[in-house]
């Protein structure tokens, strides 16, 4: 076999090259295996604006003859229905014209490169879907939980009240009893607790929903911290519990939102104090660490379980360790700690060791030193 | 539940449909075969070595060989990533213990199925892991780890060619995190290697599943 039928032969029967040819009339004549598979045996016979795909409805064969060397991008109706792109070049016959279309193998590489790019990002955001939806589950779960809970333990106060209120009403006498102060105190704890459970309710509601907006002021910190600690001093007192402040910042200010601020101190306070015995103590240190202000309040408690660190800042977390008076929490304090500090660009940790007590940490950026305010 | 013996039989009697099914890109089939194995409780670390980790070892050497395309190599990498979403929802239901990884593979690597599977066994044993995709350069592996502050980093790597790559991950890792450790892994490994990164500080080259849950069950305890 000569090199040149070699070569026809391998183009008519194998390769992945259209060849059209056209008689007088410009319809098509005969063409290779690879157009028969791609166009169908049926398209012997049709004119050429039959077998190209004619957006402008003045396809000519006759004008793509003028430049002959020329390569043209067209597109040709296939038997998938899909019509495919294929670089035309054509060659006038004495009669007739031969087409010959391949693909750009460079621009079928960059799309199977593309593709399985886009591919690899659709698999990995469908997983990252996927564990963002197991997460929302689990949370559902865990607020279903949370809501039964909170639900029980505002019935359970109210219930008191109610009893309390009843015994007021039926038996007035009642008011001379001795013990009538006591029935006011338990009325007025109860009160607190419900009022607490209720704010931390609205509280990690805003947050939940995005809402949490600041409204910072530059504030003595020593100040605040100072006043703080003073009005937590008496629920320690209350508990046999020292209170320590030890205040080792510079003069200076930080921008803050104080009344919020307030609040993570407050809820630090009081979580060491629920969590600590009677004659120990709980400290807190406020320092600088560069430009960040550091408050760490440490108590001799139980300490927490290491598995269960990671979760205290999560909401509605379910945790193992007790507090020392068995007194009752929502278990959403530090979840809207946590919100209050990252809001402000800081941040709070917790390290703790089993009957070695515990360490709350949060840090502020952007304390300026120096300021007489 | 079945005992193992049969389910390991139904996998290996499951696995040339699946195999033939992958290589002429029939997906539904393939997904239909994995849920098979799902319903009938097969293990999930059976299905992921001895269905998808099997299989897509074997398109490797046969492409290797000659004697399938790079695209049906990728058809096949993309069925078997679908057919892991399938079993999704069981690996996400893993109680958390709340430790992190963050599983990349590194710039140029654009082989990821390895990776995704070491992301995959991290949540199985109740990890977070955070897995950051194929060709991941390594200003944005610093910026994750800087967001995430993980308790480890896996590099997977499939393409021996690109150890030079890897090791220069792990210079600028050990240069910006020097406490952080670091496991690799992935095919790469079969064809050398393992000498550039044995003996790094806090790097360790893991060659199997079974040793990655062996890692992370005494974690970290192996990583000094």
């Amino acid at each position: 076999m000569k090199s040149r039928d070699i070569y026809v032969d391998y183009l008519h029967r194998q390769a992945a090259l259209l060849c059209l040819e056209f008689d007088g009339e410009h319809k098509l004549l005969r063409m290779n295996h690879y157009a028969e598979q791609t166009l169908g045996a049926d398209c012997l016979g049709k004119p050429a604006e039959q077998i190209f795909v004619d957006f402008s409805h003045s396809f000519s064969l006759q004008s793509f003859l003028d430049q002959p060397q020329a390569t043209r991008l067209l597109n040709v109706s296939t038997v998938s229905g899909l019509p495919q792109t294929y670089y035309f070049s054509f060659a006038p016959q004495e009669v007739g014209v031969i087409a010959l279309g391949q693909i750009d193998a460079a621009e079928m590489t960059a799309l199977r490169q593309n593709l399985v790019q886009s591919n690899n990002e659709l698999n990995n955001l469908t997983r990252e879907l996927h564990k963002k939806s197991a997460e929302l589950a689990k949370l559902n779960e865990l607020k279903n939980h949370f809501l039964g809970m909170a639900a029980h333990d505002l019935r359970n106060p109210l219930a008191a009240i109610m009893g309390y209120s009843e015994l007021m009403i039926m038996e007035p006498h009642a008011f001379k009893r001795p013990d009538f102060v006591e029935l006011l105190n338990d009325i007025r704890y109860l009160s607190d607790f419900m009022l607490s459970m209720i704010n931390d309710l609205l509280d990690i509601s805003v947050i939940e929903s995005g809402k949490l907006s600041l409204n910072p002021v530059p504030r003595n910190f020593s100040e605040l911290l100072a006043k703080t600690v003073l009005v937590n001093q008496v629920f320690a007192e209350k508990e046999g519990i020292e209170l320590r402040l030890v205040d080792r910042l510079p003069p200076g200010e930080i921008r803050i939102d104080p009344p919020r601020i307030k609040q993570v101190i407050n809820n630090l306070i009081s979580n060491a104090i629920k969590f600590s015995a009677a004659s120990t103590t709980v400290t807190l240190v406020a320092s600088l660490r560069g430009d960040d202000l550091e408050v760490a309040v440490s108590d001799q408690g139980p300490g927490i379980a290491a598995q269960d660190i990671q979760k205290l800042f999560q909401p509605y977390p379910e945790i193992s360790t007790r507090s020392s008076g068995d007194e009752r929490r929502t278990g959403l304090g530090l979840a809207i700690c946590k919100k209050i500090m990252t809001t402000h660009r800081g941040d709070i940790r917790a390290e703790s060791r089993l009957g070695q007590g515990s360490t709350f940490t949060f840090t502020l950026p952007g304390y300026t030193t120096g300021k007489a305010l | 539940m079945p005992p193992a013996c049969s389910q390991q039989t139904l996998v290996d009697r499951v696995y040339p449909d699946y195999l033939s099914a992958l290589l002429a890109g029939r997906r539904q089939q393939c997904l239909a075969l994995v849920s098979e194995l799902m319903d009938a409780d097969v293990p999930l670390k059976t299905i992921y070595l001895d269905l998808f980790e099997r299989s897509m070892y074997q398109v490797g050497e046969l492409w290797e060989s000659n004697r399938i395309s790079v695209a049906t190599e990728h058809i096949a990498t993309a069925i078997t990533e679908n057919a892991m979403g399938l079993l999704h929802p069981v690996i996400f239901a893993s109680e958390h213990c709340g430790r992190k990884a963050i599983i990349s593979c590194v710039a140029n690597e654009y082989h990821q199925i390895g990776g995704k599977m070491v992301a995959d066994i991290f949540e199985l044993h109740g990890w977070d892991g955070y897995f950051l995709g194929a060709n991941t350069p390594i200003h944005d592996l610093l910026s994750m780890i800087a967001e995430k502050k993980p308790d480890l980093v896996s590099l997977s790597l499939t393409m021996f060619s690109n150890i030079p790559e890897l090791l220069r991950h792990l210079a600028t890792l050990r240069e910006n995190c020097p406490g952080l450790p670091v496991i690799v892994g992935g095919q790469a490994f079969r064809w050398g290697g393992a000498f550039q990164v044995e003996g790094l500080p806090k790097v360790r080259l893991l060659r199997s599943i079974d040793e990655l849950e062996s890692l992370i069950a005494n974690f970290p305890m192996g990583l000094q």
